[in-house]
């Protein structure tokens, strides 16, 4: 607990308030719409969330993202403001689009049937053996089309859900 | 619903929700839940026309759509007045211009409440939501909850983990640390409750406001 310098104008007491130390983040790994090659980055959506105060904050922080562009194609993807994530602040970039497991709109939403799979999986030990043979213990091309086999085999609309905080 | 049919009683619920955010004025209308969204939206369509309600994600808007549609349509029938990404909600709440309610699974007299888990610490016999706002919710503005089965499990002696802090722990805290606290209603499936202070101490505690009707 820390007490504040300053005294409250009407009562004239002195607030204490909770100072917690900053983490010292070894590394940080954020996912972006679009990078370079030496990690400039932008997002696009509507919600830019953390990802630029992770990358500052880290000793080293790696960009993941849906696709690796020119560095003057950048600014035509997005206002200005979305160019939130400096090379200054950068180790490295990845390109690795099409993650099923979390949203990235407007390139595309949460793949609900495999969020569904996952959380089954999770809850029995032959369930998740199974799972983990067929998406976590093969290589990058046999997990992709094993997430587009699952994608085929499901119709209809997913339920949308309010979200909420 | 037909206009001669009998109010079922999440209407009734619906209602009382909407009738916590009266005299808010121009502030953040933030329920959560579906029948709280559907009573906050009441309240913004009706008695308080200058709420600010959200998108449930990242604006906040100027109409009063309804609840539970499908994502083509939640974007296609919101007028966008604001951009309130997850890291602006974190100054608007501590700003205090908000008013939320939460769903506990357990509260108390004081208005302590318990959104994380129950039994144990170490070891719960059932992890709920997590404590997520519900601290700084109740510190830096007015929270209501709904409390949709009013039974002793909910409505306890003391819950296993307070997440939202009630008026007890509020004047521990002190007069500078609680005093933007204020837990203004508890809605139940069958009643509404308040807090008033009744002893010596002046520590609000819970009482029965209204029982719906039927």
């Amino acid at each position: 607990m820390v007490r504040s310098p300053y005294p409250e104008s009407d009562s004239g007491e002195y607030e204490e308030l909770l100072a917690v130390p900053s983490l010292e983040l070894d590394a940080a790994f954020v996912h972006q719409h679009r990078a370079d090659r030496s990690g400039n980055a932008l997002w696009l959506g509507e919600d830019p969330f953390m990802d630029d105060l992770y990358v500052r904050a880290a000793e080293r922080a790696f960009v993941s993202c849906e696709q690796v562009v020119p560095t003057e194609d950048l600014a035509g993807f997005a206002d200005v403001t979305h160019l939130r994530i400096s090379r200054l602040d950068v180790t490295g970039v990845i390109e690795a689009p099409e993650a099923p497991t979390s949203p990235s709109a407007p390139d595309y939403g949460r793949d609900e049937a495999f969020q569904k799979l996952y959380a089954t999986a999770s809850k029995d030990d032959d369930d998740w053996a199974e799972f983990s043979r067929r998406y976590l213990e093969v290589d990058e091309a046999t997990y992709r089309a094993h997430v587009d086999e699952l994608a085929a085999s499901q119709s209809g609309s997913d339920p949308a859900t309010e979200g909420d905080r | 619903m037909s206009a001669d049919a009998a109010p079922r009683r999440a209407d009734v619920c619906a209602v009382a929700i909407a009738d916590c955010f009266a005299g808010d004025g121009e502030s953040l209308c933030n329920p959560i839940g579906n029948l709280p969204l559907i009573g906050g939206r009441l309240a913004a369509s009706t008695t308080e026309p200058h709420l600010a309600i959200t998108d449930g994600y990242y604006t906040l808007l100027d109409n009063v759509p309804p609840v539970g549609l499908d994502e083509n349509e939640r974007r296609a029938q919101r007028t966008i007045a604001h951009w309130n990404p997850y890291r602006e909600m974190f100054g608007l709440l501590w700003h205090g211009r908000r008013h939320v309610m939460m769903g506990p699974v357990q509260i108390d007299r004081y208005g302590n409440a318990n959104i994380a888990a129950i039994g144990d610490w170490a070891r719960p016999r059932s992890q709920v939501l997590g404590f997520r706002g519900a601290p700084g919710n109740t510190i830096n503005h007015t929270t209501s909850y709904w409390v949709p089965k009013h039974n002793p499990r909910a409505m306890v002696d003391s819950v296993d983990v307070v997440c939202g802090v009630g008026y007890d722990r509020a004047a521990e805290l002190g007069p500078v640390a609680s005093r933007f606290h204020e837990i203004r209603r508890v809605v139940t499936d069958p009643a509404v409750l308040d807090f008033e202070a009744t002893d010596d101490a002046g520590i609000p505690t819970m009482r029965l406001r209204s029982v719906h009707p039927g």
